[in-house]
């Protein structure tokens, strides 16, 4: 397959360098000379959370199977560089409800996210391209900021991202996978 | 005191940027067996400082004196425009370049696609826009960012369109960005997709965001669309090859897939160069490389990737032949642009 926005009728083309040669390509030179040494950075200011989250499953999932659990701002920076989803911590748990703790970073982003896949064959991996058994969920914590949250998710979105879920609406989902 | 300080680098700058000039090769091209062989490096960047993430920002000032992290904006804005880009090339003796647009607010920020084509505007005949689109709000605004997307193509003449799966935190088999594959097929625009792992901060690792072997299914799907896959699958946060056969594998395979060798030229990847080469030449597929660098990233880095990329190609045992195809010809066949021939300096 060729690309054929620019097919044209000539065979060759001859391509001469710039007639003037600017100062301001010697300008990348000038970070050599900048990269000399480094700083240090500050711990950003936090706030401790503990959260309850019970998690649930299709019946045919593996009850002991890991659930890889994220817990993540739901918006970062400003303006157009305003994005959501950053990740606050990862954690390894499994269905039913567990209790996690963590540190908000509270100037890192705003509101709070909870995202889970279930790794329901085992294979470490969410879904490869042949095994499309792993399911997953999200949901926005509603009550942050509060230093005690809870949060309930159900695993059954087949090899979804967070982004598939958030933000909304939550688009149709492909057909149930087979376990 | 900014001023002041502006001042006081006036002297170095200028001895620096004399130093830059005397580097500059005699001829356009590379000397391969007494004849030179033109480039087109199809994977350079542009960007601005306003338009890149704080996280990213601490990496790029990391390691610059807290007195002058000031500067680095008006840097980075000028090492990244159109005429620095062409005087990049100019210094490696490269022809052509593609300049990709970029929407990665989570990582490496946002060039916009009227950005690029601003610094493509330069000289047109030398540079190639690459248009990009916004996917973190796909689910409230994906119809509009692939028609804000068409536009800009057809606008801008841009000859292609930048995914980066991992710095856009989207997975490679998601279904709904099927509608750029459609695109792309429709409008005869190939597709450069970042494929392999980063070490930018914030980069997706997990393999359904790095292993092309995910695109598989978009692949098939659309035959009549163009995938690239840039970095050929390297895992550059962990600088080893790991995703480098399932790229070569699905371009051997599949008429419509083609690799880029991004970043396997710098000195970080020096130790898997020779190994991918020759992965590249067994697996049968020479015809599918197009070359390119991912620069402009720091001084000398354009240059210094051509330079260690062709010197592995002749390690390798690679001929003539194949270098034209690989540094020039692939690109201008799979774009449908006309061969580029060097001009002789006498003339």
């Amino acid at each position: 397959m060729i690309g054929r926005r620019h097919a044209g009728g000539a065979d060759a083309m001859i391509i001469r360098r710039s007639p003037i040669r600017r100062m301001r390509a010697g300008r990348p030179t000038l970070l050599a000379a900048m990269l000399c040494f480094g700083c240090g950075g500050e711990e950003p200011a936090t706030i401790p959370v503990d959260l309850t989250v019970s998690i649930a499953a299709p019946g045919q999932v593996d009850p002991a199977a890991t659930v890889h659990l994220s817990v993540r701002h739901a918006w970062s920076n400003t303006g157009e560089l305003r994005y959501p989803l950053e990740i606050v911590e990862n954690f390894e748990t499994g269905l039913g409800s567990s209790n996690l703790s963590f540190d908000y970073p509270v100037e890192l982003g705003e509101g709070l996210i909870v995202y889970a896949w279930i790794d329901a064959d085992g294979d470490g991996v969410n879904c490869t391209p042949a095994a499309r058994g792993d399911l997953a969920d999200l949901v926005e914590v509603a009550e942050f900021p509060s230093e005690r949250l809870s949060a309930s998710l159900f695993l059954d979105a087949p090899c979804a991202g967070p982004d598939w879920f958030f933000p909304g609406p939550e688009p149709e989902r492909p057909e149930s996978p087979v376990l | 005191m900014r001023f002041s300080s502006f001042r006081h680098c006036a002297i170095p700058i200028v001895a620096l940027s004399a130093g830059a000039w005397a580097s500059e090769p005699e001829q356009m091209g590379v000397a391969v067996d007494g004849e030179r062989l033109a480039v087109i490096d199809m994977h350079l960047h542009t960007g601005t400082w306003a338009g890149t993430p704080p996280k990213f920002r601490k990496r790029l000032t990391g390691r610059v004196p807290p007195g002058l992290k000031w500067t680095m904006g008006i840097f980075m804005n000028s090492i990244l425009d159109g005429e620095s880009i062409l005087g990049t090339l100019d210094d490696a003796g490269i022809s052509a370049g593609a300049v990709f647009a970029l929407w990665s607010p989570a990582t490496t920020g946002i060039a916009s696609n009227d950005h690029v084509a601003e610094q493509v505007a330069v000289n047109p005949g030398r540079l190639f826009g690459f248009a990009s689109l916004r996917v973190d709000h796909w689910n409230q605004d994906g119809p509009e960012q692939l028609r804000q997307m068409e536009e800009a193509i057809e606008k801008h003449a841009m000859v292609g369109i930048k995914l980066a799966h991992g710095h856009q935190q989207v997975r490679l088999d998601d279904e709904r960005l099927y509608g750029v594959y459609e695109i792309a097929a429709r409008q005869g625009t190939p597709v450069y997709l970042h494929t392999g792992t980063s070490p930018n901060p914030g980069t997706r690792t997990e393999p359904a965001y790095c292993d092309p072997a995910y695109l598989e299914d978009a692949i098939r799907r659309y035959p009549d669309a163009v995938f690239i896959l840039g970095h050929s699958g390297y895992d550059s946060f962990n600088r080893a090859l790991t995703h480098t056969d399932a790229a070569i594998d699905l371009a051997a395979r599949y008429s419509n897939v083609y690799l880029e060798p991004g970043a396997l030229g710098a000195e970080r990847a020096e130790h898997v160069l020779h190994d991918y080469l020759g992965r590249v030449r067994a697996g049968g597929v020479v015809e599918k490389l197009l070359y390119g660098s991912d620069g402009p990233q720091f001084p000398g880095y354009v240059k210094s990737h051509l330079e260690a990329f062709v010197a592995g190609m002749q390690a390798v045992g690679y001929t003539a032949d194949e270098m034209r195809l690989i540094l020039a010809d692939n690109f201008s066949r799979v774009f449908g642009m006309p061969r580029i021939v060097l001009e002789d300096r006498e003339s």
